[in-house]
């Protein structure tokens, strides 16, 4: 879906079977407070796995051994970036927020 | 012939009908949280903006000094320490070059402050709903 205020976006749920509110309102303070850890994160894996890399081509040329634990850290907290990435700013969950 | 709900009784051999699916049966509700008419002056005729949380999070966490996120709050705090710190570096090199590392110590602490009025207190009064 298109980005932008003019999304025309419906909640759709099955009441019956509903075991917690669908809509939770508080403030945005509130919500910034708890994205941001994640955001945190993302920013933190996304170093570390660039750094794991650098580390594995160095260590390619004078220890290969210990460039294969590297490149699979690399690997690893990669996947950790795409993980928060899709919690944080690839998220589509609906948020409302005042004018 | 007509019974009451209240007289009514099953009878002894009926079964209730279980579905393969509970929840294809269930009824399910759209709630349409944002309309695209708009007043005459331009403004929606809803009071809330429907958004998703990575335009939230892009809006509210970036780094771009004009948009006044928390991004770039953390962004003014090291430039104001790392300015302090080029105070103190050069203050026994060249009083000059010291000066302007204050003049911007003190603009990015005036940044600082204002990003986190405007998008960290400000934001404690401002209601938002989130779907769980």
């Amino acid at each position: 879906m298109a980005e932008g205020q003019d999304a025309q976006v419906g909640v759709f749920g099955t009441v019956a079977e509903a075991k917690r509110p669908l809509l939770v309102m508080g403030t945005r303070y509130d919500y910034m407070m708890t994205q941001l850890p994640e955001y945190k994160k993302m920013i933190r894996f996304r170093l570390y796995a660039l750094l794991a890399f650098l580390a594995g081509a160095w260590l390619l040329l004078i220890q290969p051994i210990l460039s294969a634990a590297a490149f699979f850290l690399a690997a690893y907290y990669y996947q950790l970036y795409l993980l928060q990435q899709h919690r944080t700013t690839h998220s589509i969950r609906t948020v409302m927020i005042g004018h | 012939m007509a019974v009451s709900l209240s007289e009514f009784r099953a009878p002894k051999g009926a079964k209730e009908a279980h579905a393969a699916s509970p929840a294809a049966y269930a009824p399910t509700i759209s709630v349409p949280m944002q309309s695209n008419q708009n007043f005459g002056d331009g403004m929606p005729v809803n009071t809330l903006m429907t958004k998703q949380r990575r335009e939230i999070v892009k809006e509210w966490f970036g780094e771009k000094w004009r948009d006044g996120a928390i991004g770039t709050t953390y962004k003014a705090w090291l430039y104001c320490v790392l300015s302090v710190i080029a105070v103190v570096i050069f203050y026994g090199i060249n009083l000059w070059v010291a000066a302007v590392f204050a003049y911007l110590a003190g603009w990015f602490w005036s940044e600082l402050l204002l990003n986190y009025a405007w998008s960290v207190e400000w934001f404690k009064g401002k209601a938002l709903i989130e779907t769980k």
